[in-house]
């Protein structure tokens, strides 16, 4: 089943945001990205995945060592 | 003082330029006039967004006069130097290479102060993807146009940087890679293009696209004229608190090449990942390293094709947010490409973030594990060699968006999302005549290792001597 968001959901998400699209190509293009976006990373997996922390930035010095 | 020629000089390495200045046989205020003349010359190529004479030539009759009475303050004094136009420099315009920014900057980032105290004299800002994010299909201060052939791009987002370089519009430049964005123009432009670690150089006084992956870093002819930028701007800065207070090994320090650990990322070559003429050249390089004592052995990072994704959608979502009462209030203002991008950015769930950010750290773990077997990892810097100048982005599908967004900075995106060192250097060229690029990938902080192995790599080979036709 195709899980693909639709331009008119799109619109809809994007107006909840006070954001909009300039025209029909503006719509089906950024309708394309997330649908990509949202497929792709849907692909990804990993079987640890679940206990690993999301780190947005990495110190040095206070990281667990690296594993050899 | 003696004058050599001095369009000649001009297409020199800026160490050899810089060494003449010190030596008082060149006059800074002459380089500086003959950069001027020939970025005015060549301004075809839409390099720079602000040429400041004015300026750039009472600086070089101040280096002048300093180096004359024994008072040169640094080995780069007197050295006319282009930043990109994402970083403030005191008393010009900054832009950011779009239509919504335009303030003349009050002081200077942290990077250009650290060069003006150096001596350095800064020739103007140059010219980007607009907000230094990429994929912009207009301009509003022109297409950059790659030396090597002006039908085609010259990478993002510093491309401006690039051009500057390899046209010798400059004797060096500053880019900014969050994604790619040095390593990828200087690739395709066939300099070379240092990301230095994250939190090794300051930020502050820059233009951010993702904070947790910004870096600042030069774009230069050679490896020693990139060690001669890189350690002029880089160490801690109270400005910019995510700056690390690691001491910079001096380049002087550089390892030997004999016994030096290279690993070959074979996920980045293997099964149709680079272009034939970019994988033979990659091969090529390895070979001279390997004749000289390095020990090349096969490297492997099993998330590497997935590094685009994780690392594109990470940083847009972050320049989504930064960029967010803009596109409420002024999309229009925006390239159509840019504008769809941070759009589809904006919508991209909380969960789906956090899943990619735990990606990120596997990837990282992934780098650090070869980090540990070898001294340094490569890659080719690009998968591609430059293509035609974009006139749309292609993208009428998701599949076509899958394909060509997010792999197309596959091969950097893994270092990015690491957070470690990496620099490109120039291998060779295509059978078309596009400049082709190897990608060297260090620890944390070793960045005197990942410059040791890239000028070892020109002390054997002359790449970095050639010099596109452009008069």
């Amino acid at each position: 089943m195709s899980t693909d968001l639709t331009p008119e959901q799109v619109r809809a998400a994007l107006a909840a945001q006070g954001l909009a699209p300039q025209d029909h190509d503006d719509l089906a293009e950024v309708t394309h990205r997330i649908n990509a976006i949202n497929e792709a990373a849907l692909a990804l997996e990993h079987p640890d995945i679940e206990s690993i922390d999301p780190l947005s930035v990495f110190f040095l010095g206070t990281e667990p060592e690296v594993r050899t | 003082m003696s004058t050599p020629d001095i369009e000649a000089l001009i297409l020199r390495p800026a160490t050899e330029i810089a060494r003449l200045i010190q030596a008082q046989q060149v006059s800074p205020v002459e380089v500086t006039q003959a950069y001027i003349e020939r970025a005015e010359r060549l301004a075809r190529l839409n390099a720079y967004i602000s040429l400041e004479a004015e300026q750039a030539l009472a600086a070089a009759h101040e280096a002048e006069a300093a180096i004359a009475s024994g008072r040169s303050l640094s080995p780069l004094h007197g050295l006319p130097i282009a930043i990109k136009d994402q970083m403030d420099v005191a008393g010009m315009r900054t832009t950011l290479g779009g239509n919504i920014v335009d303030y003349v900057a009050q002081t200077d980032a942290t990077v250009v102060a650290r060069l003006r105290a150096a001596g350095a004299v800064i020739l103007g800002k140059l010219n980007l993807s607009e907000y230094a994010l990429g994929g912009n299909i207009t301009h509003t201060y022109g297409v950059p146009h790659n030396p090597w052939d002006e039908t085609r791009q010259a990478g993002q987002s510093s491309s401006g940087s690039g051009v500057a370089v390899a046209a010798s519009l400059a004797a060096a430049t500053l880019g900014g890679d969050t994604a790619g964005s040095i390593r990828g123009p200087a690739a395709w432009c066939g300099i070379v293009g240092l990301r230095p670690t994250w939190g090794r150089v300051s930020r502050a006084g820059a233009f951010p696209m993702a904070w947790f992956m910004d870096t600042i870093g030069p774009m230069t002819k050679t490896v020693a004229d990139t060690a001669l930028i890189f350690e002029a701007i880089a160490g801690p800065d109270p400005a910019d608190p995510y700056t690390a207070k690691v001491p910079v090994t001096p380049f002087a320090q550089r390892p030997s090449l004999n016994g030096l650990r290279v690993g070959l990322v074979r996920e980045s070559i293997d099964d149709g990942m680079a272009s034939p003429d970019i994988a033979a050249n990659t091969h090529a390089a390895l070979k001279v390293l390997a004749e000289a004592g390095a020990e090349v052995g096969d490297a492997h990072l099993p998330l590497f094709a997935s590094g685009g994704l994780i690392a594109n959608t990470l940083a847009d979502v972050e320049a989504a947010v930064v960029h967010r009462r803009w596109l409420r209030e002024r999309p229009a203002d925006y390239d159509f490409a840019t504008r769809r991008r941070l759009l589809a950015s904006s919508l991209v769930s909380g969960e789906l973030y956090v899943k990619l950010n735990r990606f990120r750290t596997l990837v990282r773990r992934q780098v650090m594990d070869e980090l540990a077997r070898f001294d340094v990892l490569v890659t080719p810097a690009q998968a591609d060699p430059a293509p035609p100048i974009a006139t749309g982005t292609g993208f009428t599908s998701k599949e076509a968006v899958i394909k060509q967004f997010f792999g197309l900075r596959a091969h950097r995106s893994s270092f990015n999302l690491a957070g470690v060192p990496a620099m490109s250097v120039p291998t060779g060229f295509t059978a078309g005549g596009l400049p082709t690029s190897l990608q060297v990938v260090g620890r944390p902080f070793e960045e005197h290792v990942v410059m040791g192995l890239g000028h070892a790599y020109q002390q054997r080979t002359d790449w970095h001597e050639a010099r596109p036709r452009l008069d």
